[in-house]
């Protein structure tokens, strides 16, 4: 049952199976690329396609459904400016992380900092790393059964929303990321596709208008509210983690800035399609403004009267796979400072910690106000600003060139 | 004996996991489950119950005089008088099922809040409501002359999660209930019926408005229009719309008002508007309208507001034999030059009833100017209400006859 045991067939197949697992990728690269993924036959490796399914739907979670209410907040009609200013940054990032994974081929975050900022501070690293997973796990779990009981559920105690949606993902965190690639892969396409469809009966109550004066907010007021998108935008940065497990790393770089454009794109439209409905005003009363629009929706022809209800349950999906994958990166992060071959014992403990953690705020005015804590005390450290102190701290050391020279020529050696 | 205690512990994991299998909390049976499709929610009055049983009761002569015993009525807990309705769904589908023979089943009771009357109401039905189908909410007048009242039933109104931005929400006058409880010559259920004369609009004599942009616009600007229900024997009619002013009830605009006052709103493209040309009333129908807003600064301070109207329409009779052809190009021309004055006239009129008689920019000017000119908001933000009533405004209607019907 351990990973040996399962890489042997894996090696086998090649022989066997070579014409159908070739066709599988994409086509547009030279054969003798194409050979690396066939011939190191890893299933545990993702594909670029996967990185991507992964990262939208893990950016995709709790944070939409406030967004348009918060960049609105600070930036009134030009909201949608903050949204796009974030996803430039963060595609920039993004790239950054890509470049660090380059220089240290085959090795995470983990293992490259403690070579990079010394042991300690390395260590120290992974370890803030490893919390900062497990609240953002815990934040997701919370979030997902207010909006749930509120919604759905409202007889079903909020313990047992958690515990249910912990106990589900536990479920996909002990397999491995190629699985959960696997899974993204199929759900992105539903996830993204179908609330844009029901937004289109929506778009004679759209006033455009709503978003005029276009550059109304001064530039500092921006600049100042940069802080309040941080949330939508946070997890980008387990790049760091999930890069050596793609079958070819130094595709990374241009799989992410696809997805975080892909993300930016749908936020923008969100932002937009929220405020041209309600207006700058009612959509800073929402709480969760992009669920108010499905509710404002009607399809005409009245077959379905409450659109909500379907959007609730892709949107149950897409919570579902931030939280297994924050889940899965915390797992990841401890596995690999303890230097474990096999990670999976530790989800079903580790899910208990974050069931606690995510019982503690009293009430949703509380739970949002530990998240903005969170996100600007955890999550720009964490996600912004850590990995471009370490990809400085290797680029003035000179680290990681003539390694990841030799490790660049690795895998063609081995063919 | 690990065998055995792989046993007990196999047994054990199955029969927990029957406490997971427990099946749904939430679920509700769907003949379990009331439809509300209309709410009505008016302004408790003690006065009104008192009066009801003097007429009750002094036919029969057997007036009970409780003087200084308190009727448990008349207590400060009950405020609003909630009233709901829905259909007898049983009739759907009854075959040899006993269900009532009612059409639909009027419920309504006091209490401080609406949303204790609607759990107060559920001691009286053995389903379960359900708020998710509303399709209108009828509030009394008496209800939006209390702007404390009517400010707490909007938050509620939007805070549920149930009850969809995309009703109707209109005002009675008189009672609330009165419009619920009565049986409409079409169709009995006043939920639909109302939201399929929403639908059909040919008039532009109500305001079409659903309750998010009613609360839109009085969260905007503390006004606002209301469609207005009047009720009668056993039918009721929308027409015409109350004005809000300072989040409550200041004044009603009469059915062309309305019609008037969409058109500044480049909401009405529908709609007739008769015309006297040498004596012969003219209808002409309109087909389609476009406004146009621009707003400009004099020197010395004064805000001017152009309007121009673009209208297109059919003229759709005009007198038999006894005078000109319709088909025309000098008649025609007389014909559009009569509309766009009467429409005109009536834009001006609604304008200065707005303006100077209620003072409330129910348009959203001020938004207009916020988004188009921002240089010429910042100066007037602060004092928007005073500065409305002083904008000069100028209409002007440009009409187009498009077609004639089918004889010369």
């Amino acid at each position: 049952m351990d990973r040996q045991g399962r890489a042997k067939p894996g090696k086998s197949r090649p022989d066997v199976r070579k014409p159908p697992a070739a066709g599988g990728i994409v086509r547009t690269k030279p054969d003798s690329e194409r050979e690396d993924w066939a011939m190191t036959g890893d299933r545990d490796k993702i594909t670029s396609n996967q990185l991507m399914a992964i990262m939208i739907s893990l950016l995709i979670g709790i944070g939409i459904l406030s967004l348009p209410r918060t960049v609105t907040e600070e930036a009134g009609p030009d909201g949608w400016l903050l949204v796009l200013a974030g996803g430039i940054i963060v595609i920039i990032i993004s790239v950054i992380i890509s470049k660090l994974g380059i220089m240290f081929s085959g090795q995470t975050v983990v293992e490259y900092s403690k070579a990079v900022v010394t042991k300690p501070l390395g260590i120290l690293f992974s370890l803030g790393l490893f919390v900062y997973f497990v609240f953002f796990t815990a934040f997701e779990a919370r979030v997902f059964s207010e909006i749930t009981k509120q919604f759905l559920l409202d007889r079903t105690p909020t313990e047992a929303i958690v515990v249910t949606i912990l106990i589900s993902s536990t479920y996909l965190v002990r397999q491995d990321l190629a699985t959960i690639g696997r899974m993204g892969e199929m759900l992105v396409p539903v996830f993204i596709i179908i609330p844009f469809l029901f937004l289109i009966p929506a778009i004679p109550e759209m006033d455009l208008t709503n978003l005029l004066p276009f550059m109304g907010t001064s530039p500092v007021r921006l600049l100042a509210g940069m802080g309040t998108i941080v949330t939508s935008y946070l997890g980008f940065e387990t790049l760091l983690l999930f890069q050596p497990l793609m079958s070819r790393p130094q595709d990374a770089g241009k799989a992410m800035a696809v997805a975080m454009t892909a993300v930016m794109l749908v936020y923008i439209l969100m932002v937009i399609a929220t405020v041209s409905i309600f207006g700058v005003f009612e959509v800073q009363r929402l709480i969760w403004p992009t669920f108010s629009v499905f509710r404002a929706i009607k399809i005409p022809g009245a077959f379905m009267e409450n659109v909500h209800g379907v959007i609730m349950a892709i949107w149950v999906v897409t919570v579902y796979m931030t939280l297994s994958i924050f889940f899965f990166a915390g797992v990841t992060t401890m596995g690999r400072l303890l230097a474990l071959k096999e990670h999976s014992f530790m989800v079903l403990p580790l899910a208990f910690i974050i069931y606690f953690l995510a019982m503690m705020p009293d009430n949703i005015a509380v739970l949002y106000e530990y998240l903005d804590m969170f996100s600007i005390y955890l999550g720009v450290p964490f996600g912004f600003v850590l990995p471009l102190v370490i990809y400085i701290t290797a680029r003035v050391r000179g680290m990681g060139k003539e390694r990841g020279k030799k490790d660049g020529k690795h895998p063609k050696k081995s063919n | 004996m690990g065998n055995t205690l792989r046993k007990a512990i196999s047994i054990f994991m199955a029969a927990a996991l029957m406490m997971c299998v427990t099946g749904c909390w939430d679920r509700v049976e769907i003949n379990n489950r009331y439809f509300v499709l209309a709410i009505a929610i008016d302004k408790f009055e003690y006065s009104d119950i008192q009066q009801q049983r003097e007429e009750q009761e002094e036919p029969n002569g057997q007036q009970q005089e409780q003087d200084g015993v308190q009727d448990p009525l008349d207590s400060p807990r009950n405020r609003m008088v909630v009233s709901v309705v829905f259909p007898n769904v049983g009739l759907l589908k009854s075959e040899g099922a006993i269900v009532s023979e009612e059409m639909k089943f009027p419920l309504s009771t006091v209490g401080p809040n609406v949303f204790e009357a609607m759990r107060q109401l559920n001691t009286r039905v053995n389903g379960n409501m359900f708020f998710g189908h509303v399709k209108a909410v009828l509030l009394g007048e008496g209800l939006l002359s209390d702007k404390k009242l009517f400010m707490e039933v909007l938050d509620e109104l939007e805070r549920d999660h149930e009850i969809g931005r995309n009703i109707d929400l209109l005002v009675v006058k008189g009672k609330a209930k009165d419009a619920l409880f009565i049986k409409p010559l079409v169709e009995p259920i006043v939920g639909t019926y109302l939201e399929q004369i929403f639908l059909q609009r040919r008039t532009g004599r109500f305001h079409g408005r659903k309750l998010g942009e009613i609360i839109v616009s009085i969260h905007e600007t503390g006004g606002g229009l209301v469609p207005r229900l009047t009720v009668g024997e056993n039918e009721f009619k929308v027409a015409g719309s109350c004005v809000i002013k300072d989040h409550k009830q200041r004044g009603w605009l009469g059915e062309l008002e309305t019609r008037a006052a969409q058109w500044i709103d480049n909401m009405a493209g529908e709609g007739v508007v008769s015309v006297d040309m040498q004596g012969v009333s003219v209808p002409f129908e309109l087909t389609g309208l476009k406004r146009n807003m621009e707003v400009t600064r004099d020197e010395g301070g004064n805000i001017y507001l152009d309007i121009s109207l673009a209208a297109e329409g059919d003229i759709a009779g005009y007198i038999f034999q006894m005078n000109r052809e319709v088909m025309d190009e000098k008649f025609i021309s007389e014909a559009e030059g009569a509309v766009s004055r009467e429409m005109a006239a009536q834009c001006l009129g609604v304008m200065d009833k707005l303006q100077n008689e209620f003072g409330v920019d129910i348009w959203g000017i001020g938004n207009h100017i916020r988004k188009y000119y921002p240089e010429i908001w910042k100066d007037v933000k602060d004092n928007w209400e005073q500065v409305f009533p002083e904008l000069r405004v100028g209409i002007s209607v440009n009409v187009n006859v498009r077609r004639i019907g089918i004889i010369k």
